[in-house]
């Protein structure tokens, strides 16, 4: 990772007629994110008089954006796939225990439904105190740092 | 599989003894453990017969006061999901 780190470095420092040459493509294999080259155009008069010369540029990918308004749905779909609970009585407000009518087996399963979809693990500390659906993107939101 | 679960009412109302909470929190950590191996399990029906082979024995033994049984029977669930274990291992 150290490596590629520099290689990035290396390549922004390079001028763009230099960049013409074949830029080598990364070789780290512990590399989590994909890599897009992407071509742009540099406006450089100066140091090009001629031709407008192109440069590479890697781009590394990440998670989709998360904002308030999708947690949301995306919560309230999983519950809405669950078949224990009725879509009508479910709000955002709705305690699973007192108004939808689950038990705690029920609880776990859930909370372990939300770990699946948003990919990261609710440690059991966390997870009781998650009883309804707004207290669930809350936590979410709060673990993702995400604020608007 | 034996697996006990202690007072899982759906309105938890009642105070427990800290006791009795405790035993409470174990039984719900180890149903999780076991839904957590099932979904190592690379085929869907399995996983699925798995989950519902737990829920069925935690349901039987919801109503169990006695805390030496539930201990037993919580004692019993964390043997066989040890197994569990061992055998997703094993088949990997």
């Amino acid at each position: 990772m150290a490596s590629l780190g520099r290689c990035v470095r290396l390549i922004t420092r390079v001028r763009p007629s230099l960049a013409l040459a074949s830029i080598p493509r990364a070789t780290t294999i512990g590399c989590l994110h994909t890599l897009n080259t992407r071509e742009c155009t540099v406006n450089n008069k100066s140091l090009l008089p001629t031709l407008n010369k192109t440069c590479s540029v890697r781009n590394y990918s990440a998670k989709e954006p998360l904002t308030l308004d999708m947690i949301q749905q995306r919560v309230l779909l999983v519950l809405k796939l669950y078949d224990k609970i009725s879509p009508e009585k479910l709000t955002m407000d709705s305690h699973f225990m007192q108004d939808l009518g689950l038990d705690s087996l029920d609880h776990v399963e859930v909370i372990m439904a939300m770990e699946d979809e948003f990919g990261f693990e609710i440690p059991d500390g966390d997870a009781e105190k998650l009883l309804r659906p707004a207290d669930i993107i809350r936590y979410v939101a709060d673990k993702e740092d995400i604020y608007d | 599989m034996l697996l006990s679960a202690c007072l899982r009412k759906k309105i938890p109302q009642q105070t427990m003894s800290l006791k009795r909470f405790m035993l409470r929190v174990e039984a719900l950590k180890l149903y999780r453990n076991v839904l957590r191996q099932a979904q190592q399990l690379p085929d869907p029906t399995q996983r699925q017969d798995v989950q519902e082979w737990v829920r069925a024995d935690f349901e039987t033994h919801r109503h169990h006061q006695d805390e030496e049984t539930i201990k037993r029977l919580i004692m019993q669930g964390k043997q066989q999901l040890e197994e569990l274990e061992k055998t997703i291992k094993r088949s990997k």
